[in-house]
């Protein structure tokens, strides 16, 4: 039971923080409704968050997410407007959001190429992007948003699936729950309890509102492939590895400079991917969006129990750390906390988050 | 100082007893060996002794001359004269080897610290632990473990410590290095200050130690000149058991009959700034166990890490390695497990072990390397390849989640040996397979090794431990230098050929 507790730390502050929000909003923050938009509101963290508990794991960090979000987004509002290329309806958003994935994945390549080469801390590498992108963000853009996308991309941030898909999608994620959870035995089961139960609660009000959230299908996506990867693939073993004794990988016969290539590479296309979705959402691309994005994908990687040196934590984990920013920020909206309060209250809630963590794995 | 006394020192961790009743007495101008198996009692002894367990924490009495001792902190305890040579060195590597004998003590003029002063000062306390050749300046990560050694004893002498305790200080030391802290630690001894030995060598043991004491379990179950016991009754009062042998027998040699497994031709390591290692040639049959002797320094680490793709960074490796018929130059010791060569580092928890991570993954991981990267694992394949791989060693283990760090160093070991034959390579390289493992887990060790020469794994083991090497090698190379000296059929191995030949160049180049 202790073991329990102590290993989903993550996910029972998330589900205490929803009980006592429930009560403070007399049972709005439960509703269909808002549970709908609490996931829309975690998904852009949650890809990026997803990334960055690979890289984190490796012992590295990547500063540079929240421009390459921005230089992602720029790159469809490039293409869409100032190319015209909306005027293809869906071939031309397609070729955008390609576009989008292609320079967040080339910002990665970039990254991972400078820090497995060169040996160069990823803290510096990735710091050196943030600012590049940015100011490449706001070249290409001359400084200004542009606005209005093409109609096609809304589904993407305001679409639903049907009631239908919705059933088969919930049934197909317990499915993989189950599964993974059937291969993990005992253990497995005690492990996959909490983001069961999320699973049912979310699935629940999609099917009671207006069906899976698009947006949230992205998130579902990135956490399954990542998870796997991590869970399943010696490509995740040699992230643990290398975060846990990188000298030990080495002799152990680990492609040390491949995985870290790999993983920044990854971590780059998820920005692009969060880029893209960021645009939909806002119909708009900004070269100033994504300030700070790196700070929240790093803090639910955080919360989510995953150690800043490396060699330690989960996606799922992660999951739950990117679920409980986006519920505070939702919680705190819905009670009219002003917002420069919740920025108090959020770092707060991160630092006594992370202590309690922290001294329940001493224990 | 003449006489520390401990009394029926207690100590619990939790509900776990690590000592249950230790009397000791430590008397000035004398050596005192104290022996144990992993996990007797030993650290936690030190820890009391050494402040860092404050006094309220345990249970007991530690007194010098009769009057009462109390330590609150380790600090404490260095200002009452007691220091600790640690066998996990606790040096800064990124400081300079005179910083590091002056931390926390550094000498000052008007208000700064003297650097000129402490270059003397460092100067003469490395003269002193007979490291003449070692330069103050250089900083101490750049040193080899046994030089650190050296100088963490130099840094106990210049805090004028009246009790110096060492715990395992000829672990990562050639013989020729122990020989001459061995004297270093007689004129300690002459200088009428008390000395703790820990370790794990016999031989050291009764060439050095005036007294011996012996833990088991936490409880002190000998003490007495070392003069009235024998190396038999001595390790028979370790394990509690008799144990005829510190060594098995080893199994008739099949090596004349069999094929090469490994040819190296002219292998010559070449960097920026440092001696040439090379030309080094040598032969390995199917079954056999080739030693490398040498002392520290020689290069023979060096070079089969070069071999093995890891060499020094900017070095350059030329010459010819062949497994099985087949030539190949490794970029990375990924390659070279390609190719069927696999190494185990001489420092395990930093070569080796992921610390955090479980046994089944520690030890899976070389085989996984092997193959592809995305594709999916399986669970019950993997944890049925753990279990028999760490069965076959006999790794004691609660259960395969268990992080490696749980377990004790004779059982990591185990593990890390686990991981290798788990990727089943032709050659296998062990350096230093049995440092910081008891002498239970060593005879272990030892028969295993056996077990794969038998089963026709080609093994090359490094080790500083000449008795080890001269029970389970067939051959035993000596490096001095970077070069071989000396290629030793068993009929001749003894411990004056192999130093002479560790020491030929030396003493060829004094000459000149």
């Amino acid at each position: 039971m202790m073991n329990l507790i102590r290993r989903n730390g993550a996910w029972i502050g998330f589900f205490v923080l929803a009980i006592v929000l429930t009560i403070a909003t007399e049972g709005s923050f439960m509703s269909a409704r808002n549970l709908t938009n609490l996931m829309r509101q975690t998904t852009l963290n949650g890809v990026l968050a997803a990334g960055m508990t690979l890289v984190i794991l490796t012992g590295g960090i990547d500063l540079s997410i929240g421009s390459l979000v921005a230089l992602a987004g720029i790159a469809v509002g490039f293409t869409q407007i100032t190319l015209g290329w909306s005027a293809y309806g869906v071939e031309g958003a397609l070729a955008s959001a390609a576009c989008a994935l292609l320079v967040g994945l080339l910002a990665g390549v970039l990254n991972g190429a400078l820090i497995a080469r060169l040996r160069i801390a990823p803290f510096v590498i990735t710091l050196g992007m943030m600012v590049v992108a940015r100011g490449l963000a706001l070249i290409v853009s001359g400084g200004a948003s542009l606005s209005p996308m093409s109609e096609v991309l809304d589904p993407l941030a305001n679409g639903f699936l049907s009631p239908l898909l919705t059933a088969v999608l919930l049934v197909v994620i317990a499915g993989g729950f189950a599964r993974a959870a059937w291969v993990g035995g005992r253990k497995g089961w005690a492990d996959l309890l909490f983001p069961l139960l999320v699973t049912a609660g979310f699935g629940f009000a999609f099917l009671t509102y207006r069906g899976f959230p698009i947006l949230g299908l992205f998130l579902v996506a990135v956490i399954g492939i990542t998870g796997f990867l991590m869970v399943k693939t010696t490509f995740g073993r040699s992230i643990y590895a290398i975060g846990s004794n990188e000298r030990a990988a080495f002799w152990a016969g680990v492609p040390v400079r491949s995985t870290v290539f790999w993983v920044y590479a990854l971590m780059g296309l998820l920005s692009g991917l969060a880029g893209l979705l960021l645009t939909a959402r806002l119909n708009g691309a900004d070269p100033n969006a994504g300030q700070l994005f790196e700070l929240d994908a790093i803090a639910a990687v955080v919360i989510g129990g995953t150690s800043l040196r490396g060699g330690q934590g989960s996606v799922i984990g992660s999951l739950a750390g990117a679920l409980t920013i986006a519920t505070l920020n939702n919680g705190m909206d819905l009670m009219g906390v002003p917002s420069f309060y919740q920025m108090v209250l959020k770092g707060v809630i991160i630092i006594v988050a992370v202590t309690l963590d922290r001294s329940q794995r001493a224990a | 100082m003449r006489e520390v006394n401990l009394k029926n020192v207690t100590k619990s961790f939790g509900g776990v007893r690590a000592l249950g009743g230790v009397d000791l007495t430590i008397r000035s101008g004398r050596i005192l060996a104290l022996v144990g198996e992993n996990g007797a009692g030993k650290s936690t002894l030190m820890k009391i002794l050494s402040g860092v367990i404050p006094a309220g924490d345990f249970e007991g009495e530690i007194s010098v001359d009769g009057q009462p001792l109390r330590f609150s902190s380790p600090r404490e305890a260095e200002a009452a004269g007691i220091a600790i040579i640690h066998q996990e060195l606790s040096a800064f590597p990124s400081l300079t080897v005179a910083e590091n004998l002056f931390v926390g003590h550094w000498p000052r003029k008007r208000g700064l610290v003297d650097h000129d002063a402490m270059m003397l000062g460092a100067r003469r306390l490395l003269d002193r632990v007979g490291a003449v050749d070692l330069d103050p300046s250089v900083s101490m990560g750049e040193l080899s473990t046994g030089s650190q050694q050296l100088v963490e004893i130099a840094k106990a002498l210049g805090r004028e410590s009246r009790l110096l305790i060492l715990d395992e200080p000829t672990s990562s030391l050639t013989p020729g290095e122990s020989a001459s802290l061995i004297k270093v630690l007689r004129a300690l001894r002459e200088e009428n200050r008390a000395l703790v030995y820990i370790s794990h060598k016999m031989e050291e043991i009764f060439a050095l130690a005036d007294e011996v004491a012996v833990l088991r379990d936490g409880h002190s179950v000998h003490q007495s000149t070392t003069t009235a016991v024998d190396e038999a009754k001595l390790v028979s009062l370790m394990v509690g058991r008799p144990l005829d042998r510190l060594f098995p027998e080893k199994p008739a040699s099949v090596r004349e009959k069999s094929p090469p497994a490994l040819v190296v031709r002219h292998v010559h390591v070449t960097s920026e700034g440092k001696k040439d290692l090379g030309p080094l040639s040598f032969e390995l049959r199917k079954g056999e166990i080739l030693g490398f002797a040498g002392l520290l320094g020689a290069g023979r680490t060096e070079l089969f890490q070069a071999m093995l793709g890891g060499g020094p960074p900017g070095s350059k490796t030329s010459g010819a390695i062949e497994i099985a018929g087949e030539v190949f130059h490794a970029d990375d010791p990924r390659e070279a497990l390609d190719h069927g060569i696999a190494i185990v580092g001489e420092d395990r928890k930093r070569d080796s072990i992921f610390p955090q991570r479980s046994l089944e993954e520690n030890s899976a991981i070389s085989r996984l390397s092997l193959g592809s990267r995305f594709k999916p694992i399986s669970a019950s394949y993997e944890q049925a390849m753990a279990t028999t791989s760490l069965d076959r060693l006999r790794t004691r283990r609660r259960d395969l989640e268990q992080p490696i760090s749980d377990l004790s160093g004779g059982n990591q070991q185990k593990v890390v040996l686990a991981r290798v034959l788990q990727a089943a390579p032709e050659v296998l390289v062990l350096d230093e397979p049995t440092r910081g493992v008891d002498v239970g887990a060593k005879f272990e060790i030892y028969q295993i090794l056996f077990g794969l020469a038998a089963e026709g794994q080609s093994l090359v083991v490094i080790s500083s431990d000449l008795p080890e090497l001269m029970a389970l090698c067939d051959r035993i190379a000596v490096i001095a230098d970077g070069k071989m000296t000396a290629m030793l059929d068993r009929a001749s191995f003894s411990q004056e050929a192999i130093l002479t030949a560790a020491l030929t160049r030396h003493s060829r180049e004094a000459h000149a």
